[in-house]
């Protein structure tokens, strides 16, 4: 591993990457679940090896496959998490409805888990994580196995929480959620941070606006192309030269380059 | 002090909350109790609701570590909640507080239904001594459920080693029968079974048999206390801890 990023008060930042690419492992590290074998992490201005109680009364974790009991309803999965954390009852009754009114659960609030959908329960994990007092949040794939309304009340809650003042850092492999989300993304590849920076900007520092994605059996010219699986995506400067390099079959069309071909730039070697 | 008790429970609440969606595990329980009880005494009139006494509610605690605190904390691992727990500022003490507050009400329904019954028959005392001497079997207990717990990989398989564990615990060795009828040989080697020296010490206690001395018991009961607790210093972890 060797990772290397600087998380801001109010900021949510995004590890982005593959799978196996070290993005849990990374969140482990930082939330003290893991000791990292070489280097160190910083929460809040405290080390997670050596202060490891410190840093563990400014966080919460929500882990990438954590399910929350079948047993529990969501508001006493909230409620009562909250009182183990510390949070007085009338506060955390008070908290626990506002994440659930926020994640949409409030209907749902006495229904056991076994009763709930994917996605509520995973939003009933959300909503105990984004509830706490904690001033750094993080949270491990939140929207795997979510449907698209549930992504969007994850994301508007998660950027919510950090508009109220807290930090978070948050997985995915998901180039559109990162996009969407993130003040700042770091881009995760076998074990190392290739990149980071604001996603409008890492966009904007490519150095070609436009691509055309084809079939790798077609023909194209281009200064900078990549292979993925079955499929090549070749990268212009401009619009006209991308239009003019279309192959003839009319199977391909030009898009502007996005966060995707950030990725794909400094993890593919998609290099001239 | 009372901020971490206000904690423990809120721990407690969450491991526990299957015992309120489902309380057919605290019936099941309470009847199986008032059966063994049932039969115990058809078989041996009073003396028999002695040893229904002594020997459920020893029993009762060695299963309430094992099968209870192990396996709500093996659940834990299983759902990946223990993740959310390790995380946070709540601490191991107040987790393993709340893990076996949340399991009292098991021990609570076979006491109350146990203290009933002594009351009725005059023996309310034998209850007090079984619970004060389940009281010496429960750190123990507790402390082979936590690692359990964490000790074995895959916990989703846990109460497949602690069932049994906890079963033949209690039903071969004498808990609930006289240990006079084994072969003497036996005897002895048969009181190396924490239920078995925990059952025997309360019926010592309660002046229901005098095969051994009440000390040995005791020692026997600390040493397993003792070996369990280096056992689990090892293998329980609260992650980077």
């Amino acid at each position: 591993m060797d990772v290397s990023f600087k998380a801001e008060e109010r900021e949510l930042v995004v590890l982005l990457g593959p799978n196996g690419s070290g993005k849990s492992t990374t969140i482990h590290i930082l939330s003290t679940l893991i000791k990292p074998t070489k280097g160190r992490g910083e929460v809040a201005g405290y080390d997670v090896v050596k202060d490891a109680e410190m840093v563990r009364k400014r966080i919460a974790l929500m882990p990438q496959e954590g399910r929350p009991d079948p047993n529990w309803t969501p508001l006493e999965a909230v409620q009562w998490y909250l009182v183990a954390r510390g949070m007085s009852l009338s506060s955390a009754r008070q908290e626990a409805r506002r994440w659930l009114e926020e994640l949409d659960l409030w209907e749902v609030r006495n229904t056991p888990g076994w009763e709930l959908s994917g996605g509520q329960r995973r939003r009933t994990l959300t909503a105990m994580i984004l509830a706490t007092e904690a001033q750094v949040i993080f949270l491990d794939e939140p929207t795997e196995a979510v449907d698209v309304e549930g992504k969007y009340k994850i994301w508007g809650a998660v950027r919510r929480a950090v508009k109220g003042g807290r930090s978070a850092i948050y997985t995915t492999h998901n180039m559109r959620e990162a996009e969407q989300i993130a003040d700042m993304v770091v881009i995760l590849s076998e074990g190392r941070s290739v990149v980071s920076g604001p996603p409008s900007e890492l966009v904007r520092a490519l150095p070609f606006k436009y691509r055309v994605v084809v079939e790798s059996t077609s023909p194209i010219e281009a200064k900078f192309k990549v292979k993925v699986g079955e499929t090549v995506i070749a990268y212009f400067e401009s619009f006209s030269e991308a239009r003019s390099a279309l192959p003839s079959d009319g199977r391909a069309t030009v898009e502007q380059v996005s966060l995707e071909d950030v990725y794909l730039y400094y993890t593919k070697g998609a290099k001239p | 002090m009372i901020s971490s008790i206000l904690r423990s429970f809120g721990v407690a609440r969450l491991l526990s909350a299957y015992l309120l969606r489902q309380p057919g595990w605290l019936i099941q329980d309470a009847m199986f109790a008032v059966a063994i009880l049932i039969i115990l005494y058809s078989w041996a009139g009073r003396e028999g609701i002695a040893y229904a006494i002594t020997g459920y509610i020893s029993s009762g605690a060695f299963s309430f570590g094992i099968n209870g605190v192990g396996q709500v904390v093996g659940w834990s691992r299983v759902m990946r909640t223990l993740d959310l727990y390790i995380a946070s500022p709540i601490t191991p003490r107040i987790f393993l507080l709340g893990a076996i507050i949340g399991e009292i009400p098991y021990f609570l329904t076979v006491s109350i239904v146990y203290a009933l019954v002594g009351a009725l028959i005059g023996q309310l005392w034998i209850v007090f001594f079984a619970i004060a001497v389940a009281f010496l079997i429960s750190p123990l207990s507790i402390l082979l459920g936590l690692s359990a717990a964490f000790y074995i990989k895959r916990p989703a398989n846990l109460s497949a080693i602690t069932n049994p564990i906890a079963f033949l615990g209690t039903m071969l060795p004498p808990v609930f029968y006289p240990v006079t009828t084994l072969p003497e040989f036996l005897r002895l080697p048969a009181m190396i079974i924490p239920t078995a020296s925990g059952a025997e010490l309360t019926r010592t206690l309660a002046g229901v048999s005098s095969e051994f001395d009440p000390l040995l018991l005791l020692s026997i009961l600390l040493l397993w206390t003792l070996v369990a607790f280096l056992f689990a210093n090892k293998v329980v972890k609260w992650s980077l801890d």
